[in-house]
């Protein structure tokens, strides 16, 4: 029997990661209480692209499971019936300079080996898959894993099936404290009220640090800016979304992104700045990212720009996720770090959290995104 | 990055910016004045297309008249005016502008926003139609134009825009089939209204005489109900309301029109000072969310000042006021004036500004929005236009748990189409605040998102200023 | 019988021109807008909606609640309030979001 104010575990944040964790902890039988302090995707979800990427950012994920990745949205949508707006035409990612060409044909080279569908493009095949790319594009990959979401209708339907499952979803509901006792979190403090939890789980993305201060628990995430921007498209002119590919290093940005929507509109992305919590949509950050689309697809200058906006995405040190306990309290779990791949490992992550909880241990190892990697050696991002 | 610096950049060429800058300049203050529309003049003194040439003055109507003497003034006075050109983003110091070609930065001292205000939206069955059009909408077409949108045209809603318009169309020859005004005067507020300023007063006598002269009925306590038509307007039923503006049951009439004109007073336009981070409050009877400002006009963020209809609508005259101490307000922040001038020559404004508002409060009691005004609409009636989500959606959405405008948007779009909320906006804000059973002041706006209207991608590969 | 009328009183139109509306050769003067063109021929129907596919005509007048967006020289989503008429300029009726 579960107390009114009492859940197995309390979620704490309602972007993707926690309604996700939200609904994978309630289909397995969880009583569960999730605790957003605005409206739902009010952070990094609300301003995402809603990419889901075939490959995995993580070096840490092995990379199966990161392949599984589009069958759990397929599994999601079947199973719930909920509208995301699921796309699963593949990916297109493509080269602008020599050096990221070379990295590319390595990149479609190691994936094939391991027997995953991606091929290299000619220019005329190029142009069949994608007719307005760019012909000073020098190269280009098509594989048919992976596509997009919308981010917002994807946090709301998790949170929905969740509450289907018996869930509560606390919106409008900041967490104040975390309650602590005996080496363990007992529960939380949110809206003016006290729960009780067998578990807490920190998924509050840009702001997993000050949640995790009010457990004593140190997390080295700071808010990433990014700003996306909203083009108006009549037509089918873009019909797979694009990534521009780069050699990765330690300040890997996502690159230039463009994606359609079913709305007759396409999406552009991004960009990366540290700005503390401010989530200005800046004009500077606009021309920037029209001038990148742009040299991708020229046909988008014909087009009309109708907004744009930024949020803040959790960025660890060494830009991995955190997945997992802390030290100083076993059942405070953590779960975030998922910068800008957010939306393709939001499934995942709720599963790996959900069977830390239930079974101690998780299908897919995930020891190198621990916590306590950072142990004493926490510098600030870079 | 191209950019421009001047001392005060002023949004809106209308009578509070053209004002103010005619205050700054005479001050002193390096000036520029940049304005969406291709020629200045805002929407009431909107003058006619350079190509037209005028014949006779004296046909165009008392606007056109006044806003020339305006208009004449800044001439002289040489003041920089950017006409066709949309400020589509701003920061406190930077405004980000452009045409169709081409983007640039203006950075000032100080900005004056005068953006100004547009008829508000009030959705009932039919109003979709074509042939439904604002009044503000018809007036244009009038006034600028010179085209006479319909033959028999019906005007609904309250205020004194719909007074000067049925005059208006019925002098170019429309068959005016009656004027519905909502509101019903007392006595004590007829009283009040006798005492307010000579032109508004004389103004508004005018107005109503010229509707008896020309046999257009002013039927006060009437509203619209509903526009049919099967692709176009073909008639309207209209109905009886109460004091609080509900519809008496049993009252409903139909009559033959072929256009309606919809004028429910003006919503002030707040994307810019909403952008920049000012303070806002809700006020039903400015219009809604409006910018806070002190006694001389500037906003919660030093140097930002806020003028006319934009910061609270009030009409044209207020605008004048407002627009005058808000330009030497800057002229003073800019040392370009020292204490005793700013005083003297406030001194004249001010104090009409106060004789203004004493009339402008019994008249926006009269006209702010009743209990009534968002009863007209059915499940079925749409609210967002840009993506078609009706009453019955939003219904729906706030059983399903929504409590903000914010958490309406992944279901219904709304908000997410072409006008950026302009339209659905002001609505969701009552329409919410009904449903979950609390008051529009705790029912926060959409977040303006740049660029504030859509632009073409093309103009932002362009970085250079016009000539 | 018509219902809108271009009124000519105390003003001189700008130069006659020819636009094509759908297609068909219409006569508009210089300084007008599309839709002021539109609308004093009793074209009043500017776009069909993406989802009800209803008609749709001017609303506002004032360039701000986009509902007069026509196609106009291949571009759709264009203001007709906003968008002075030019010789030769082809002008289509928008079907949903534009082509």
């Amino acid at each position: 029997m579960i107390n009114a104010s009492g859940f197995d575990v309390a979620v704490i944040g309602g972007g993707v990661i926690g309604t996700s964790i939200a609904y994978h902890a309630a289909k397995r039988g969880m009583s569960v209480g999730l605790f957003e302090s605005g409206p739902l995707a009010g952070g990094a979800s609300g301003a995402s692209m809603g990419l889901r990427s075939i490959w995995v950012w993580s070096h840490l994920l092995p990379l199966e499971s990161g392949l599984r990745n589009d069958q759990r949205f397929i599994d999601f949508v079947h199973e719930t019936g909920e509208d995301i707006e699921l796309d699963t035409t593949g990916r297109i990612i493509v080269a602008n300079s020599e050096d990221d060409l070379g990295y590319m044909h390595d990149f479609v080279d190691r994936l094939q080996k391991r027997g995953i569908e991606i091929r290299l493009l000619d220019q005329a095949e190029i142009r069949d898959v994608e007719p307005n790319l760019s012909p000073r594009v020098i190269g280009a990959a098509w594989s048919p894993i992976g596509g997009n979401a919308m981010p917002i209708k994807l946090t709301y339907g998790l949170a929905r099936a969740a509450k289907r499952l018996g869930a509560s979803i606390f919106t409008h509901t900041p967490v104040t404290g975390v309650h602590v006792a005996g080496g363990r979190a007992t529960g939380i403090q949110a809206g003016g009220r006290d729960y009780s939890a067998q578990w807490v789980v920190n998924a509050a993305g840009a702001w997993c640090a000050s949640i995790g201060q009010m457990a004593g628990v140190e997390i080295p995430v700071v808010p990433r800016k990014g700003q996306i921007m909203l083009l108006n498209a009549p037509a089918g002119l873009v019909r797979h979304g694009i990534a521009s590919l780069h050699k990765p290093g330690p300040q890997q940005t996502g690159g230039t992104n463009i994606r359609p929507t079913p709305h007759g509109q396409i999406l552009c992305g991004g960009t990366s700045e540290y700005a503390g919590f401010d989530v200005t949509a800046r004009s500077e950050n606009i021309h920037d990212i029209a001038r990148r689309c742009v040299d991708l697809v020229p046909a988008l200058s014909n087009l009309s720009v109708l907004r744009s906006w930024a949020g803040v995405r959790p960025r660890t040190p060494d830009g991995e996720f955190i997945i997992g306990g802390s030290d100083r309290l076993d059942n405070f779990l953590v779960a975030t770090g998922h910068d800008f791949v957010g939306v393709t490992h939001s499934l995942v992550t709720g599963e790996l959290i959900t069977e830390l909880m239930l079974d101690g241990t998780t299908t897919t190892p995930i020891d190198g995104f621990r916590l306590n990697r950072f142990n004493g050696s926490v510098q600030s991002h870079g | 990055m191209t950019t421009r610096h001047v001392e005060l950049a002023i949004v809106g060429a209308g009578p509070a910016g053209l004002s103010a800058a005619l205050q700054a300049k005479a001050a002193g203050v390096n000036v520029v004045v940049i304005d969406e529309n291709e020629r200045p003049g805002g929407q009431i003194f909107r003058q006619p297309p350079a190509a037209f040439q005028i014949a006779d003055k004296n046909r165009l109507g008392r606007d056109f008249a006044r806003g020339r003497k305006l208009l004449d003034a800044v001439r002289e006075a040489e003041i920089c005016i950017e006409s066709g050109i949309t400020v589509w983003n701003a920061t406190s110091s930077t405004l980000s502008c452009c045409r169709t070609d081409r983007s640039w930065d203006i950075t000032s001292d100080a900005i004056l926003l005068a953006t100004g205000a547009y008829d508000r939206p009030v959705p009932l069955p039919g109003w979709t139609l074509p042939g439904v059009f604002t009044s503000g909408g018809v007036q244009t077409m009038l006034k600028s134009q010179r085209v006479l949108a319909g033959r028999r045209i019906l005007l609904a809603g309250t205020g004194p825009l719909n007074l000067v318009l049925a005059n208006q169309l019925a002098e170019a020859g429309a068959t005016v089939v009656a004027v519905l005004e909502l509101a019903r005067p007392r006595l004590h507020e007829l009283a009040a209204l006798a005492l307010g300023p000579w032109e508004l007063l004389s103004d508004g006598i005018g107005y109503v005489t010229n509707l008896v002269r020309r046999n257009i009925p002013l039927m006060r306590g009437w509203t619209l109900i509903e526009a049919r038509g099967s692709d176009h307007v073909e008639s309207a039923v209209i109905g009886r309301v109460d004091r609080d503006w509900r519809s008496i049951k049993g009252t409903e009439r139909v009559i033959e029109v072929d256009t309606i004109c919809l004028g429910y007073g003006l919503v002030p336009s707040t994307e810019l000072s909403r952008l920049i981070g000012c303070d806002h409050r809700y006020d039903a009877q400015l219009g809604g969310w409006v910018p806070t400002h002190d006694d001389y006009m500037e906003s919660s963020i030093p140097s930002v000042f806020v003028a006319g209809d934009g910061s609270g609508v009030a009409g044209s005259l207020v605008a004048i006021e407002e627009g005058r101490i808000a330009g030497l307000r800057a002229a003073w922040r800019l040392r370009k004036i020292d204490d005793v001038a700013f005083r003297r020559l406030t001194a004249a404004p001010l104090k009409r500004l106060r004789q203004l508002n004493r009339f402008r409060a019994v008249l926006d009691g009269l006209s702010a929005p009743r209990a009534g005004l968002f009863e007209r609409m059915t499940d079925d009636t749409v609210i967002c236009r840009c993506e078609e989500a009706s009453l019955g959606d939003c219904r729906q959405a706030v059983e399903r748990g929504a409590v903000s405008l914010t958490e309406l948007k992944p279901g219904l779009r709304v908000g997410m189409g072409m006008c950026q909320a302009r339209i659905c906006g002001p609505t969701l804000v009552e329409v919410v605040a009904r449903l979950t059973g609390r008051t529009p002041s705790s029912i926060m706006p959409f977040t303006p998102r740049p660029p504030v209207k859509p632009i073409p991608l093309a103009a932002l590969l362009k970085q250079e200023p016009v000539e | 019988m018509t219902i809108s009328t271009r009124i000519d009183r105390g003003i001189q139109r700008g130069q006659q021109i020819r636009i094509t509306v759908d297609g068909e050769s219409i006569v508009a003067y210089e300084g007008e807008t599309v839709a002021a063109a539109l609308i004093a021929i009793d074209r009043r129907i500017l776009r069909y909606t993406t989802k009800r596919n209803e008609p749709r005509s001017l609303y506002c007048g004032i360039g701000v609640c986009q509902e007069c967006r026509m196609i106009i020289d291949g571009v759709s989503n264009t203001r007709a309030c906003m968008t002075p008429v030019r010789a030769g300029m082809i002008v289509k009726t928008q079907q949903g979001i534009g082509e």
